[in-house]
């Protein structure tokens, strides 16, 4: 019995979609499924795409190029907009989660903007940005800013006392302290605020793309609709929306397999 | 020669809510240059504010601490404190957590500090793992290394091996004697293990109850290597006990009168008990009053799962072991949870093929029910299945599990006797020699016992006649309760990984009401076990039916409601106090108390069969030990109740905090924090799966009042 424990690492493994072998098939049976009942449904519909027209519209795409473009464009402004975010949001957090006083002071804002939705500032990203590329970056730099802010302050408020006072016990104090003790005690809790801050940067991209911009994969989507109805390359967008969100969470979930922060999500102690 | 330390006339006290709580009164003492001097106290005595103000890291409201005459300010590297909890870092390796303790050296001597250092401590070649891949012992010995690395001129340890299990204990023991015959440091240490001090000190500090203050200071003047039985040492342990109100003299019931060894007129010649006598079973024993008194080694009172649990033991040693139980089995029981920590005491009770086999229903976890939160919290064993051999355990009828029990006692070589009663114990001299004891209704004849195990449940047979029973009136429960038939049963399984999923497996349900909870316990096939825990001044007025009150309780229940909305009631509403209590006192001369008899917890963490089995096992664990010195003393038996008592202040503490919660409807609390701290959920996943020695309890008290 003992032998067949799992590991932490098993278990999300097991979340995480890559499975053990006894239920390995099960979410190809999904998926087989579900791509069979599309097939029947899109088959008598004059303007929804069977499978078989999104992936030829997917080659299409990749054929005249559209498509890797459209997908560096996006990467990119996400890589932009999040690599802000997390420049700002892990020092402002850091120093929340040490300094009750900062904490006062930010946390309401920070409590009061962090429930309007991304999508909602489009409006004024536009006003203040126009159209263009600072457009989607300041919408992703603000989805991602506020999950990555929360999880740093928490982590670091939580960081648990008896390591602090070890260092201090050492001598140990002032940047030192922070880069050697803290950061890395709360590193764990940030990079899940980074994991969530990605995912929603990304669900942002496309949205904000849709309206602010012409490049990109949530251009792609309504400029497919928009000339010409071509809904199989609105369809293969959304396949490479989501396959491309599924690599991202799957890399960031590397992160947390991380030797320096294995301590917390194992269950050695 | 000055002091090294000189602490003088220090005053600390903490504000609270009730005024200042004085924690330090008046406490002064020295400590010689590379002398080693332990501190023991009972719990709360200050020991810990103490050292933390010898560390530097709080400050006495009045009185100063001298080092080499300069009053300390702050902490500094050149007094290391060391602590049980551990403050290795884990997210650096062995080698990088000691160079942390090296500050400005040069890089090599760095290096060959680390080297020396992991090799004094017998850690050589581990210096690239990281903490998590360590044993608890191996932690311990990196904290003592990263230690030494910074040269400190003192060295504190505040229960250094607290958390580690016995063995681990004294080997670091001996290391740590090792270590300092070629490190002569000025140690400070915090402990209580009365042995540990004798063991490793020059001196011992004994500290009053809180507020703490220098009670007595002890020499312990013998040379290393110590020999721990030898009689100046075993001596100077008794005064230490006696010292903290601790020894079996202390404790004697009957003050006063001369204590009396175990009758040796009668008994004739008691020469040591050979090994050989504890192992043979069924060995001719004494022909104490041959004729007429029948004689056992153990008379166990009681045959439910604590009693039965020590028969085994015993028993299974080679012990005459006679169990005496009122009921003829199986009885009636309600049913209940048991908890995952039970799969250990059951393999050393070999019953764990037996209770398998008896297809009971699996729980893997605890549901709570918070105020009509939308969602429950499922807290789940399997979330951290490192922690118990198994992740589940099973929801039982009692009255199977308890034949169960004692059939395996019957098994092993106890001799049971169903509908018996016991009227009395003979005493004499303050010491119990064995029991009055009939089959029901005919007059009882006395049986003649060296140690009589009182496992009489909530009659608490001894400790009523001692006069050490303590109901907590704080914890005052009355517990309305029935079964259903067609109740509504979730399957959790779903939520458990592979690896460790049972199908059909279940919770045990815990709903918040108004002044109480309700338990929701599937105990197999369609029946269901629902009760309703009040407190005593809500549960009823005197003459109210008590299906009034239990229905009344479960209208404040929409989801115990909901689950037995196509139930059947099937037997009459049922009423036990729940009144909890722990005995003064746990052992006497000739006589331990297992189970309910010893304390009664109230019922919210399931723990009641799980501590009377620990109990009965570490009775027997305890009485064998007597045997083998045939000394049947409390003194002797002592051990016993340390062990026992010893997570128990805590446990009692966490259910006066459930208690708390029940009242702050609005408030965040540790059950539903739960949901979203990881360090936190595990805490409280182990605490709920009975892992009470697998974790620090202290911490986690504290962790929980700052979370909540």
């Amino acid at each position: 019995m003992a032998a067949k424990l799992p590991s932490r690492d098993s278990i999300d493994r097991d979340f995480g979609g890559i499975v053990r072998p006894v239920s390995r098939f099960l979410p190809f049976l999904v998926v087989a499924l579900l791509i069979g009942l599309w097939w029947w449904t899109a088959a008598s519909s004059p303007i929804f795409p069977t499978p078989l027209a999104v992936v030829a519209g997917i080659i299409e795409l990749a054929r005249n190029g559209t498509l890797v473009r459209d997908i560096v464009h996006s990467l990119s402004r996400v890589a932009v907009g999040y690599g802000l975010a997390l420049g700002l949001a892990i020092p402002l957090g850091s120093l929340m989660g040490w300094y009750a006083g900062v904490f006062r002071a930010f946390n309401p804002t920070i409590q009061l903007l962090r429930p309007i939705s991304p999508i909602a500032w489009i409006p004024l990203a536009i006003l203040w940005f126009g159209v263009g590329d600072a457009s989607p970056i300041f919408l992703i730099f603000l989805s991602s800013f506020f999950p990555i802010v929360v999880a740093t302050a928490s982590g670091v408020h939580l960081v648990e006392r008896q390591y602090v006072r070890a260092a201090q016990n050492f001598e140990v104090g002032g940047l030192r302290l922070f880069r050697a003790v803290v950061f890395p005690a709360a590193l764990p809790q940030i990079i899940t605020g980074m994991r969530v801050g990605l995912g929603v940067a990304w669900l942002v991209v496309v949205a904000a793309e849709m309206v602010a911009i012409n490049s990109g994969l949530g251009y792609l989507i309504i400029d497919a609709r928009n000339a010409g109805s071509r809904y199989d390359l609105v369809v293969a967008g959304m396949v490479t929306i989501g396959l491309i969100g599924f690599l991202l969470d799957l890399l960031m979930r590397r992160l947390e397999s991380l030797k320096v922060v294995r301590w917390r999500y194992s269950n050695a102690r | 020669m000055p002091d090294k330390v000189a602490v003088r006339g220090v005053w600390k006290s903490f504000p609270t809510d009730q005024g200042p709580l004085a924690a330090l009164e008046d406490v002064a003492f020295g400590l010689a240059e590379g002398e080693f001097v332990s501190l023991v106290g009972p719990s709360g005595c200050g020991k810990s504010t103490l050292l933390n103000i010898l560390t530097g890291f709080e400050r006495p409201d009045r009185g100063k601490v001298l080092v080499d005459g300069r009053p300390i300010e702050g902490p500094s590297q050149r007094g290391i404190l060391i602590t049980q909890r551990g403050s290795v870092f884990p997210w650096m390796t062995v080698r990088r957590n000691l160079l942390f303790g090296a500050g400005g050296r040069p890089e090599d001597e760095r290096e060959s500090l680390v080297r020396h250092y992991m090799d004094l401590v017998g850690l050589g070649g581990f210096e690239d793992s990281f903490p998590w891949q360590l044993s608890g012992g191996m932690l311990q010995r990196v904290e003592v290394a990263r230690a030494l690395m910074a040269s400190p001129e003192l060295l504190f340890m505040d229960e250094p091996f607290g958390a580690l299990d016995a063995l681990t204990r004294m080997r670091m023991r001996a290391e740590l004697l090792q270590i300092l015959s070629r490190d002569r440091h000025t140690c400070l240490l915090v402990t209580h293990d009365v042995e540990e001090a004798i063991h490793l000190s020059d001196r011992i500090l004994v500290m009053s109850p809180r507020p703490g203050t220098i009670q007595c200071i002890l020499e312990v003047d013998a040379p290393q290597p110590r020999i721990m039985s030898s009689p100046r040492l075993v001596s100077l342990k008794e005064r230490v006990l006696r010292e903290l109100g601790l020894s079996a003299r202390a404790g004697e019931p009957e003050a006063g009168l001369p204590v009396t060894p175990p009758v040796p007129t009668q008994a004739g010649p008691r020469g040591p008990l050979s090994r050989r006598r504890i192992l043979r079973r069924g060995a001719p024993v004494n022909p104490r009053c041959a004729d007429e008194a029948e004689r056992v080694d153990a008379v166990v009172v009681g045959g439910g799962p604590g009693g039965a649990s020590a028969a085994t033991v015993l028993a299974s040693n080679g012990l005459k072991v006679l169990v005496l139980e009122r009921e003829p089995f199986p009885r009636y029981h309600v049913g209940e949870s048991l908890l995952p920590a039970l799969w250990e005491l059951w393999d050393r009770l070999d019953v764990t093929r037996q209770i398998e086999a008896a297809g009971f229903v699996v729980k893997q976890g605890i549901r709570f029910g918070m105020f009509r939160d939308p969602e429950d919290v499922v807290l789940l064993t399997a979330e951290y299945p490192a922690y118990f051999p198994r992740s589940y355990t099973y929801h039982v009828d009692r009255s199977r599990f308890d034949a169960l029990l004692l059939d395996n006692a019957r098994r092993k070589g106890a001799e049971v006797r169903e509908g018996w009663t016991v009227s009395d114990v003979v005493m004499r001299g303050g010491w119990v020699t064995g029991v009055l004891a009939a089959p029901n209704g005919q007059p009882p004849k006395p049986i003649a016992a060296d140690v009589v195990v009182d496992a009489t449940g909530r009659d608490c047979l001894l400790a009523r006649r001692m006069g050490w029973r303590r109901p907590d009136p704080a914890l005052n429960k009355v517990a309305h309760f029935t079964q259903f038939t067609g109740g509504a049963v979730r399957d959790v399984s779903a939520l458990i990984p592979v690896p460790d999923r049972i199908p059909g497996s279940t919770t045990t349900d815990v709903h918040t009401i108004h002044g109480g909870w309700i338990w929701y316990i599937p105990l197999g096939g369609d029946t269901v076990s629902v009760g309703a825990v009040l407190d005593a001044r809500l549960a009823g007025r005197l003459a109210e039916d008590p299906q009034a009150v239990f229905e009344r309780a479960l209208l404040d229940c929409p989801k115990v409601r909901e689950a037995l909305e196509n139930a059947r009631q099937a037997m009459p509403v049922q009423t036990v106090s729940g009144i909890s209590y722990i005995n003064d006192s746990f052992v006497g001369n000739g006589f331990v108390l297992v189970g309910d008899a010893s304390m009664f917890v109230d019922p919210i963490f399931s723990a009641g069969v799980t501590l009377a089995i620990r109990g009965g096992v570490y009775a027997a664990d305890c009485i064998l030990d007597a045997f083998q010195h045939r000394d049947f003393s409390a003194r002797r038996l002592k051990p016993y109740e340390t062990r026992i008592r010893q997570p128990m202040d805590r446990i009692f503490e966490m259910i006066r905090h459930w208690y708390a919660i029940l009242d702050g409807v609005h408030e965040d609390n540790m059950i539903r924090r739960a949901r979203e701290i990881p360090w936190l959920r595990e805490r409280l996943i182990v605490l709920l799966s009975g892992g009470y020695e697998k974790m620090d309890l202290e911490s986690f008290l504290v962790a929980v009042k700052a979370a909540s």
